[in-house]
């Protein structure tokens, strides 16, 4: 009986060795190694789909969907599609929708036109972005807002004179034109 | 130490920004950072380029943040003589981009409103308005006199009460500096709620929808 119990035991943690090493080879972390390379030279009209991680360094337009993979556009990548995958890092030129689902980073030789949808983000000194970015910090937020240590440098307004008088007075409906 | 010094001429100016990233203090932003209800999605309009510091404070809020880069829009390059009031709008709203219902919490204009001639100032206001809802806040920079230097600089926040300056990706752009009278009066969705004299001259002001609209 005692016998038994073990042997099933044994049994029971190889089917599970076994079990893990079929779901790792079979759906690698988006940080492992591998990953399928779109070379500098190659050009891509469509959409791009897969169970591994990819490297653009050439053109591609359409659509990249790598759900739970990292998605790495190179220096020389060209990118004209929204971007789905578990972690996207931009060195490249790329316009369009980005939406990682763990994190989006943007190089420093980076160049973004688009929106972003990612719990983290990271923009590196000198990239170029234009667009709108989702944040959602799983966290709540606790600014702190610490009070300057030097007060004397400011002065307030009110305190000024009303060097500005000889201006004309404000035309309240003027400039309201239009907008809605 | 704010220092007025007197150059060839004799002129008092006050003392050239250096063009190494550095910081510099605000006193008004934590008021504005204060009033952010964290329990709502918060929605900002940045009118400048992306800086990794500004990312990163407000990757602390539920957001989203618009990062408009208008410095580097061609907008900026139109002759405003040669357009229309209606049209140099039309050239701002293209270039906001913004999609259809957004309506912005907090706008950061910093010293965008010194760069653009008093038409387009108007022009602006048009294609704002739309955008702005009856508790939107801003920021920005004007002059208390028009002789003010504007340094060719970009800017961040560090912290709420710290601003990281950073020098300006681009050749200095011809300025328009506007006093808070000219805000007033070429900018009437925003009222002007507090302000700051800096030590350079400049004047930090934090705004709020005009109640008029």
């Amino acid at each position: 009986m005692f016998e038994k119990h073990r042997n099933s035991k044994q049994d029971h943690s190889r089917t599970q060795a076994s079990q893990d090493s079929f779901t790792a080879s079979s759906n690698p972390p988006a940080t492992s190694g591998r990953a399928a390379v779109i070379g500098p030279g190659i050009q891509i009209n469509g959409d791009i789909t897969g169970d591994e991680n990819l490297i653009v360094e050439g053109k591609v337009t359409g659509k990249i969907k790598l759900e739970s993979h990292q998605v790495d556009i190179g220096q020389s990548g060209q990118v004209t599609a929204d971007i789905t995958a578990k972690v996207i890092k931009i060195a490249g030129t790329v316009r369009g929708d980005l939406h990682g689902t763990e994190k989006v980073v943007i190089s420093r030789s980076g160049n973004v036109h688009g929106n972003i949808v990612a719990p983290r983000m990271t923009l590196e000194d000198g990239a170029i972005f234009k667009g709108s970015i989702d944040m959602d910090p799983r966290e709540p937020a606790n600014p702190v807002v610490a009070k300057p240590a030097v007060k004397k440098v400011v002065k307030k307004t009110e305190d000024l004179p009303k060097a500005a008088s000889s201006e004309k007075p404000k035309q309240s409906a003027g400039y309201s034109l239009n907008g809605g | 130490m704010n220092r007025v010094y007197s150059d060839t001429t004799g002129v008092l100016r006050p003392p050239v920004v250096p063009l190494m990233p550095h910081t510099q203090q605000t006193l008004l932003f934590p008021n504005l950072v204060k009033k952010i209800d964290l329990g709502r999605r918060l929605s900002v309009l940045e009118i400048g380029a992306a800086l990794p510091e500004t990312v990163e404070f407000f990757s602390r809020f539920k957001c989203r943040v618009h990062f408009a880069a208008m410095f580097t829009d061609p907008v900026l390059q139109l002759p405003s003589s040669e357009h229309s009031e209606a049209e140099l709008a039309k050239h701002f709203s293209r270039a906001f981009d913004f999609p259809k219902g957004t309506h912005f919490d907090l706008c950061l204009f910093w010293d965008f409103l010194n760069y653009i001639d008093d038409k387009a100032l108007q022009a602006f206001n048009i294609a704002i308005k739309p955008f702005c809802h009856k508790t939107t806040r801003a920021h920005a920079f004007t002059v208390r006199t028009l002789d003010t230097p504007f340094p060719n600089q970009l800017y961040g926040i560090e912290q709420a009460h710290m601003f990281k300056i950073r020098p300006g990706l681009m050749q200095q752009m011809p300025r328009f500096p506007k006093t808070q009278a000219t805000l007033v009066n070429l900018l009437p969705c925003f009222d002007i709620d507090q302000g700051m004299l800096l030590p350079d001259g400049r004047l930090e002001v934090l705004m709020s929808a005009s109640r008029a609209n």
